[in-house]
């Protein structure tokens, strides 16, 4: 089994569940922007090369509504691009544990069920 | 090290021009940027080593999915409320009371002619012409609250109730005039009442 994230609704369905996640765990290592992120999902296998790009910024600007992330745009020096930079905020950090516990327990609880069905 | 190949002067308009066509608008100038910026990257990157083509380009638009999920990510809509029936009820009540009292008053003072004896008497324009502006504001709201962000709903019913109170306490005195008054003071409570309640709803998000 190759470890590319395949294509098919239910890997879809499956990767969009944890996509909230896995940006929150991008973030805490510090700000990125939106290309970048992009770049890491791709390259950790949480996002099929195909899959659509714009769905990233729609997860940042919920995670942004919901006060989990914030935006602030760069000013870079030496005329370089401003550009837009996300990063986590005190309540996505608790937020991000308590989804990361979660994941685990469900992790947990799939491999038993799945081992011992009823 | 990889150099980044800089974007030639022809791919940048053709960029600019996908990106305006996508999310037009002075108040999208941000997003516009931001996506302007994903997309130069992506070219760059496709193009690691040669020089960027229009081919790029289009791939970086097809790699970010089609344009009504490109639309959605950078420029949403913002929010609407969350309307139900009793907002509906509430201001077509509110339009068909203001539209009842000046029709049965007879039209207010602004649509009469003067006879020659001196009284004022309506003139069917006149009453038409506050029938329409004193119903409309509901229906304005109505419409604010349907299709536009919500917070717009509070500036015609605001409007309206403001004028309507003040109407109520000039009121010249007479039992017809006082029950005009009392009419359009209901109609403009029942308007404001009625975007209030939307506005404490949940909001609805467009992709929602």
């Amino acid at each position: 089994v190759s470890d590319e994230p395949s294509d098919d609704e239910w890997s879809r369905q499956l990767r969009k569940g944890v996509l909230d996640l896995a940006i929150l765990s991008r973030l805490q290592e510090g700000p990125v922007h939106g290309y970048a992120l992009i770049a890491s999902l791709k390259q950790g296998g949480l996002m099929a090369a195909e899959g659509a790009e714009a769905t990233v910024y729609q997860a940042l600007q919920r995670l942004a509504r919901l006060g989990l992330a914030m935006a602030d745009w760069s000013h870079p020096d030496e005329g370089g691009r401003p550009r837009k930079m996300y990063a986590i905020t005190p309540r996505g950090r608790a937020e991000r544990q308590r989804m990361l516990a979660e994941w685990k327990a469900l992790g947990r609880a799939v491999a038993r069920y799945l081992e011992e069905p009823a | 090290m990889t150099t980044t190949p800089a974007i030639p002067p022809e791919l940048e308009a053709r960029i600019h021009e996908r990106i305006a066509r996508l999310g037009p608008g002075r108040r999208r100038a941000a997003a516009r940027a931001e996506l302007h910026d994903h997309v130069v990257q992506a070219v760059q990157a496709m193009a690691a080593g040669g020089r960027p083509g229009p081919e790029h380009v289009e791939a970086a638009f097809a790699a970010l999915g089609s344009d009504r999920e490109v639309r959605e990510a950078f420029f949403p809509r913002p929010p609407r409320a969350r309307l139900q029936w009793p907002e509906v009820a509430l201001l077509a009540g509110a339009a068909a009371l203001a539209g009842l009292a000046i029709a049965l008053d007879g039209g207010g003072e602004a649509s009469c002619e003067v006879t020659g004896t001196g009284r004022c008497t309506a003139t069917a324009s006149g009453v038409a012409w506050d029938v329409l502006a004193f119903a409309a504001p509901p229906l304005v709201a109505l419409a604010c609250l349907a299709w536009l962000p919500a917070w717009t709903a509070l500036l015609p019913s605001g409007a309206f109730a403001a004028v309507t109170l003040l109407r109520a306490m000039s009121g010249s005195g007479g039992a017809a005039e006082l029950a005009l008054d009392l009419g359009l003071l209901g109609a403009g409570a029942a308007t404001l009442a009625a975007v209030l309640l939307a506005l404490r709803r949940p909001r609805r998000s467009p992709d929602a």
